[in-house]
């Protein structure tokens, strides 16, 4: 098992440096940065800058953000044409434009010093206010994984004793009434169900049972974890239960099948031959073997899992991960958001081989080299 | 075909649930052609100062010389019957062209790359270098000096040379320089492309990342415009589809008719386009069905953040938004997001009803 899981480690990470290469290097190569939409672009009443000293500050700032170097170890340099030679003779072209102009620039780029600090261990630090990127990520990424897993094991538990409820044969009617109605709810976009329980929970039109906004703005809620873990609360409701109502229709139609699948199996026959109770044979004997395909349907849903966490915070104003993405991507704040992707893709690598090693754990038939 | 036709038919027949379904699409699609042409009082983006936050059918302020907002208006007075209709109109127009633009990419990749296998697609060195070199010079004189030239606002000619050097590059490449390298012995030797493993990997590049959290950080790095939009779905939603056609090309190669047809010396072409994409029709249908619902609710959800969307854009995401300012007014979110919802349950009970008709998937 050991050697299996680092060999997957070890080859998940040329992976994760080719994506976050991909990402740095898109997002610095694209025109329009935040220096300089703060910097240049400032052309306010109160602003009393000259035009130079504008330029002296905005030089700085590239100068401390290192953002002055080339981005990458080579460039292809803008074709060159000087601006006289093509207003004097209009029709002739210059050659020189269409020779590549290809320049080495060594280790003083970008994307050298970006990759060296990254092996450090350092993400580098935020636009915007000039704090480490990975302090910021351990500061939000505590909310977003409490409410994830709350969410996640609520939201499991629930599908799972449905399915068992609905896996018996005499539940005719709340088969008839509960799988149409999941159908439905899984049609309702996130954003928009979140937004109805908004305005039914805690809005004055209707009823006011939640505060809404602003989770952990009100100061520190109390000394020891459980204290704050109380104060907070009020504020998780709203969320987990929308997360948890997003994610259930899909859960339990999944395990359902599953039950439902593994139900008609030999051994199931036999178990409620010898006259077990059918509640009996679906938790002892059938749950534990159609539970199997679940495993790995607990790691496909990261995916969806933190798309909602990116909805839901925004909405309930959640200082988490998401909402943290929402307003770098807002602010053009390029570090963080490079660090986000990285992190996300990071637990999606972890969440896969965790899910893998499960597997094999739960059906040792299955071979993990093969 | 006629199989799906067969299907599509029986389930007409036999589920009230499909008929509905059916119905309402094809209401929205001739509604959503027809909209320009209809008599609506409001354009969507006309704003009404003095009826601001106004509830549904608001009786007390009907004057008889002005025209009715019946489903009411948003913060800024902009009708509300006119934002869900044209809201319709956008969902419709982005996620139907993004959708044909995936399916089309996706089955064709993951058609040929299960088709030609790992082993079966084979290039000598020669050609191998040639194509690498094509492609450089096209993609640096024909697409990267163009548009240097365009951003520069060099004159027309600069962008015709640059294409005709790409132009002539490739062809001198293909004509005279692989013959050339042909007659070198070393450069014959053949090497295997394992087209399948390539993709397989590239889709796994693609899907590391949660789709939102991929959209999102690029539409970041660009202004937002909905050609962009576009083109970024089409980017990150390939994938889902190339792995569906991949899986039914496999499944179909292993199958006699297949072997027959290969024995009797079709051709590669011909072998993928009558005999492995007829077959994945049906799972087509239904990945497109999903994925326009897919879609829609993304574009309404891009749309509710403000990123990678021009606020000018009608849409029912847009109208949702409205909410943020003022919690009480419950109409911008129901009567939209109503909509949204029904779309999507009406998309996702089509798809719902083909799969469990073709017998890809137990009834539950």
């Amino acid at each position: 098992m050991l050697p299996y899981v680092l060999k997957r480690l070890a080859l998940s990470v040329p992976f994760l440096w080719l994506l976050a290469s991909l990402v740095f290097l898109l997002s610095r190569s694209l025109p329009g940065n935040f220096g300089e939409e703060r910097i240049l672009q400032q052309d306010s009443y109160y602003s009393k800058g000259s035009n130079s000293s504008r330029q002296q500050v905005y030089q700085d700032y590239l100068q401390r953000t290192g953002l002055n170097l080339p981005l990458f170890y080579f460039s292809l340099a803008e074709p060159s044409v000087s601006q006289a030679v093509e207003v004097t003779e209009q029709i002739g072209l210059d050659y020189r434009f269409f020779l590549p102009n290809l320049q080495w620039h060594g280790t003083l780029n970008q994307y050298h010093n970006w990759l060296t600090n990254l092996v450090k261990g350092n993400l580098g630090t935020s636009y915007k206010n000039g704090d480490a990127v990975s302090n910021i990520l351990l500061n939000r990424i505590g909310n977003t994984f409490l409410i994830l897993l709350i969410s996640m094991a609520l939201a499991s538990v629930v599908a799972l004793e449905v399915s068992v409820h609905l896996a018996q044969q005499r539940r005719q009617l709340s088969r008839k009434l509960i799988l149409p109605s999941l159908f439905v709810l899984d049609s309702v976009p996130m954003f928009v169900l979140a937004l109805l329980l908004l305005v039914l929970f805690a809005s004055p039109a209707f009823l006011q049972l939640f505060p809404v906004y602003g989770l952990g703005y009100y100061g520190s809620m109390g000394s020891n974890w459980w204290q704050q873990l109380a104060g907070k609360f009020p504020y998780m409701v709203l969320p987990i239960l929308c997360l948890t109502l997003a994610n259930l229709p899909y859960l339990t139609t999944q395990i359902y099948r599953s039950v439902t699948d593994t139900l008609l199996a030999d051994f199931s026959r036999t178990a409620k031959a010898k006259g077990l109770q059918e509640k009996k044979v679906i938790r002892k004997h059938v749950l534990p073997n159609a539970l199997l395909p679940v495993i790995t349907l607990l790691t496909d849903f990261l995916p969806a899992l933190v798309a909602g966490a990116v909805i839901i915070e925004t909405i309930f104003a959640i200082p988490g991960m998401g909402s943290l993405l929402i307003d770098s991507i807002l602010a053009r704040d390029y570090p963080v958001i490079v660090g986000i992707v990285l992190v996300i893709a990071t637990i999606k690598v972890l969440a896969h081989l965790t899910s893998d090693v499960l597997y094999q754990m739960a059906d040792p038939r299955l071979n993990l080299n093969g | 075909m006629e199989m799906l036709w067969l299907h599509i038919k029986l389930l007409l027949r036999e589920k009230l649930s499909f008929r509905l379904a059916c119905a309402y699409l094809m209401l929205l699609t001739i509604l959503v052609m027809v909209l320009p042409w209809l008599p609506i009082p409001y354009l969507p983006n006309e704003l009404d100062l003095t009826h601001t936050y106004q509830a549904p059918f608001p009786w007390e302020s009907k004057q008889p010389d002005k025209a009715f907002h019946w489903l009411g208006t948003d913060g800024l007075g902009r009708d509300m019957l006119a934002n869900i209709l044209y809201g319709a109109r956008t969902a419709v127009f982005i996620s139907i062209p993004v959708m044909l633009a995936v399916a089309a990419i996706g089955t064709l990749l993951g058609a040929f790359a299960a088709f030609y296998g790992n082993k079966k697609l084979k290039l000598s060195f020669a050609s191998l270098l040639v194509l690498l070199l094509a492609f450089a010079a096209f993609v640096y004189y024909g697409l990267y000096l163009p548009s240097v030239a365009m951003l520069t606002d060099k004159s027309i000619s600069y962008t015709l040379v640059s294409i005709s050097i790409a132009i002539v590059i490739v062809l001198l490449a293909i004509k005279l320089l692989l013959p050339l390298l042909m007659k070198v012995q070393l450069l014959q030797r053949k090497l295997s492309i394992p087209a399948d493993r390539l993709l397989i990997r590239l889709i796994e590049l693609f899907t590391s990342i949660p789709k939102l959290i991929l959209i999102l950080a690029l539409a970041s790095f660009m202004a937002p415009s909905v050609y962009i939009l576009i083109m970024l779905l089409i980017f990150t939603y390939w994938t889902g589809t190339a792995r569906l056609a991949r899986a039914e090309t496999l499944k179909v190669k292993q199958l006699p008719f297949f072997e027959a047809a290969v024995a009797l010396g079709v051709s590669d072409f011909k072998l993928v386009y009558r005999h492995v994409l007829p077959n994945m029709l049906a799972p087509l249908v239904v990945t497109f069905t999903f994925g326009v619902a897919g879609l829609m609710t993304l574009e309404s959800t891009l749309s509710f953040l403000g990123i990678g969307i021009p606020g000018t854009l009608v849409s029912w995401g847009r109208t949702i938004a409205g909410i943020k300012s003022n919690t009480g007014a419950w109409w911008l979110v129901l009567l939209p997001g109503f909509f949204l919802a029904l779309t999507v349950l009406a998309l996702q009970t089509f798809s719902h009803h083909v799969l469990t008709s073709t017998g890809k998937r137990k009834a539950s």
